[in-house]
């Protein structure tokens, strides 16, 4: 078992390097630099704010500064945004979205399994149907239609909740809710066909030939068996979640992290660009190292080595 | 030693599919006597494992028992409470299934799932039905069991693993075990083994045992009684002498020929032509009519009743009607089963 798991951190470490080296190499092949909309620097000053940021130094020299500085914790100065460190900016924009990810997400599993549990267990009939529908639903309105409905019913007629901004817990209703719709149809869609696989297998019905409760049996043979599949889909989805949604941030106004990172891209600020997307690297393969161990411990079939 | 302990009297489920009433059991009846082994035999789609599922009210929809009864030590169980049920389910009639690489759950130690009913039925203690889960594994011939207890399913052999399935199934020390065609996924020689193994647990624990297959060279090891099924319905009853020396059934002797013998290399095997009838629409006479060598008019519309050969022999047949035409092949086939099957 420990064999197995520092095999997996050194497996993400690799994962990690890799994806800031093609980040680096990226960042460096695309057209243009932060400071090329500036057409009013001369060629002296513009010199003078390359030898600043260390864009003059050969291509190979500035990777190693880059990836020791990485190693230090030293994310590097925004270019646009003066006077702030990366790591400031994401340290800002992050808890917003961390606090609306992690409950959407809580939400998005103990509800989306519910669901899909409930759907199984009564398959064809009114509850099947029903959540079968809500999740078609779920998953093919887009959020910004979703995020507008909502706005419009629950903020503009109703007035129960704020439309914009992050001062009260009324705030992130909508916000939970609209990021976590497609994800809460997928996982009740998910769970749903695995519970009723395993409902087909010879072991549940040896476990009702033992006289189990149906509750024992669901609870305990049929669960632990179809949650396999869930949660392979679990862990890359809570990192997607956590790390913020462009569309959800903006309608609501939230100064999330996934506003960040694209305004980054279109400014072209090398430094945070690259600040965030090594930290939604290390988030994915952290996320994708604990499922891989939670498997090994959910299924006894999976082999260490 | 006489009593009954199961009767299954004019039992009938059906499959309700889209198609229409699929009748899988048009009409069983058979009892099981305290410490008797009885064999359920036919081929596939005869209604064998439908009736022992209907005994253990373990049928998915859209199966359902239409009508008849069974009665369980003088219980009537179509008529008992699920929860009731369960308290009978693995404690007093236990089941063995046919794949047992499929049958167990591969998330839990075998251990767990012997421990499982021991702890819901004789409310054990979890050391103490731990300790008792080894005493049963070491019982059914698994080598180190302590060790063992704590493997899973997929670390055991498929000839372990049923009997991991056995010994989840006698856990309790059920009255009445089914074990169903709990050889078929084996290799022969793990076969020979397993069903030792059910014989002399049977004579050790006293328990009555329906054991479900469609091989008769098993039922044959194991049994006393047999009983052919066909078309959903039992064709015949007999001892095992009965069946192997005296079939009076078409269908019975047919069966036993397509038995392959060990000591007539060159014999071809016969096999039954044709193919088993649909049970959407039922035939209104004998469901082997339309195969049998011998049909007569009467046999194509109307259903044959009972005929006691001897006491504890009956067949299905209109042949046997003292004013059934008397048919030459069909006597001289009896005398050519017989002593064909004598020589074995």
């Amino acid at each position: 078992m420990g064999r197995y798991i520092f095999k997996r951190v050194v497996s993400a470490i690799v994962t990690i390097w890799f994806i800031m080296t093609l980040t680096f190499v990226l960042m460096m092949n695309i057209p243009g630099d932060p400071f090329t909309e500036d057409k009013v620097l001369s060629p002296e000053i513009k010199q003078a704010v390359y030898a600043k940021y260390g864009l003059d130094k050969p291509v190979f020299e500035q990777y190693i500064t880059y990836m020791t500085n990485y190693m230090t914790g030293d994310f590097g100065v925004s270019f646009k945004k003066v006077g702030l460190t990366t790591k400031e900016i994401i340290l800002s924009g992050f808890p917003y979205s961390l606090k609306i990810g992690a409950w959407a997400s809580l939400f998005i599993i103990v509800g989306g399994v519910a669901m899909g549990v409930a759907a199984a267990l009564r398959q064809n009939r009114l509850t099947d149907r029903g959540v079968m529908i809500l999740s078609t639903l779920g998953a093919t309105i887009p959020s910004f239609v979703l995020a507008s409905v909502f706005l419009y019913v629950f903020s503009k007629q109703l007035g129960w909740v704020p439309s914009f901004g992050v001062g009260t817990w009324k705030h992130y209703i909508g916000p939970i809710l609209c990021i976590s719709a497609f994800n809460l149809a997928f996982l009740a869609r998910l769970t749903r066909t695995s519970v009723l696989e395993v409902l087909q297998q010879d072991y549940i019905r040896t476990a009702r030939a033992k006289g189990l409760s149906e509750f024992t049996v669901v609870g305990k043979h049929v669960l632990r068996n179809a949650l396999i599949p869930v949660i392979t889909y679990i862990g890359p989805m809570i990192a997607t979640i956590l790390t913020g949604s462009f569309v959800i941030e903006k309608v609501f106004g939230i100064p999330g992290i996934g506003q960040l990172f694209t305004s980054s891209i279109l400014n072209r600020d090398y430094t945070l660009i690259m600040g965030i997307t090594v930290f939604f690297a290390v988030f994915l393969v952290v996320l994708v190292l604990i499922v891989d161990i939670i498997y090994v411990l959910i299924d006894p079939r999976i082999k260490y080595d | 030693m006489n009593e009954t302990l199961l009767k299954v009297e004019d039992l009938r489920t059906s499959f309700f599919t889209h198609l229409g009433e699929v009748k899988a059991i048009r009409g069983v009846s058979f009892s099981v006597r305290k410490g008797e082994a009885i064999g359920i035999v036919g081929e596939s789609g005869s209604g064998k494992s439908v009736t022992s599922l209907s005994i253990m009210r373990l049928l998915q929809h859209p199966g359902k028992v239409t009508g008849g009864s069974i009665v369980f030590k003088d219980q009537e169980i179509l008529k008992i409470t699920e929860k009731e049920m369960r308290s009978i389910r693995g404690n007093e009639i236990a089941m063995i299934f046919q794949d047992p690489m499929t049958s167990l759950n591969p998330v839990f130690t075998v251990g767990n799932q012997i421990v499982e009913s021991l702890r819901k039925h004789q409310k054990m203690s979890k050391e103490e039905a731990g300790k008792k889960a080894v005493d049963i594994l070491k019982m059914v011939g698994i080598p180190d069991p302590a060790k063992r207890a704590n493997n899973f399913p997929h670390e055991f052999s498929g000839g372990m693993r049923q009997r991991a399935m056995i010994a989840i199934a006698l856990s309790c020390q059920p009255d009445l075990l089914i074990a169903d065609e709990p050889t078929t996924a084996l290799d022969v020689t793990i076969q020979a083994q397993i069903l030792e193994l059910m014989k002399s647990l049977n004579q050790k624990l006293d328990m009555s045992t329906i054991l479900i297959t469609h091989d008769l060279g098993v039922v044959a090891d194991v049994c006393s009684r047999i009983i052919v099924m066909y078309g959903g319905l039992i064709m015949e009853e007999g001892s095992k002498e009965d069946i192997f020396y005296r079939p009076r059934h078409p269908y019975t002797m047919g069966l036993l020929k397509s038995i392959p013998k060990i000591n007539n290399e060159k014999q071809r095997l016969i096999p039954i032509t044709g193919t088993p009838p649909d049970l959407l629409n039922p035939p209104s006479g004998c469901p082997f009519y339309a195969r049998c060598k011998y049909a007569m008019v009467i046999c194509r519309t109307k259903q044959p009743p009972y005929f006691e050969v001897d006491e504890g022999h009956r067949t299905m047949c209109w042949l046997l009607h003292p004013e059934a035409p008397g048919n030459a092949d069909y006597e001289a086939q009896q005398g050519g089963v017989r002593s064909e099957a004598g020589r074995q």
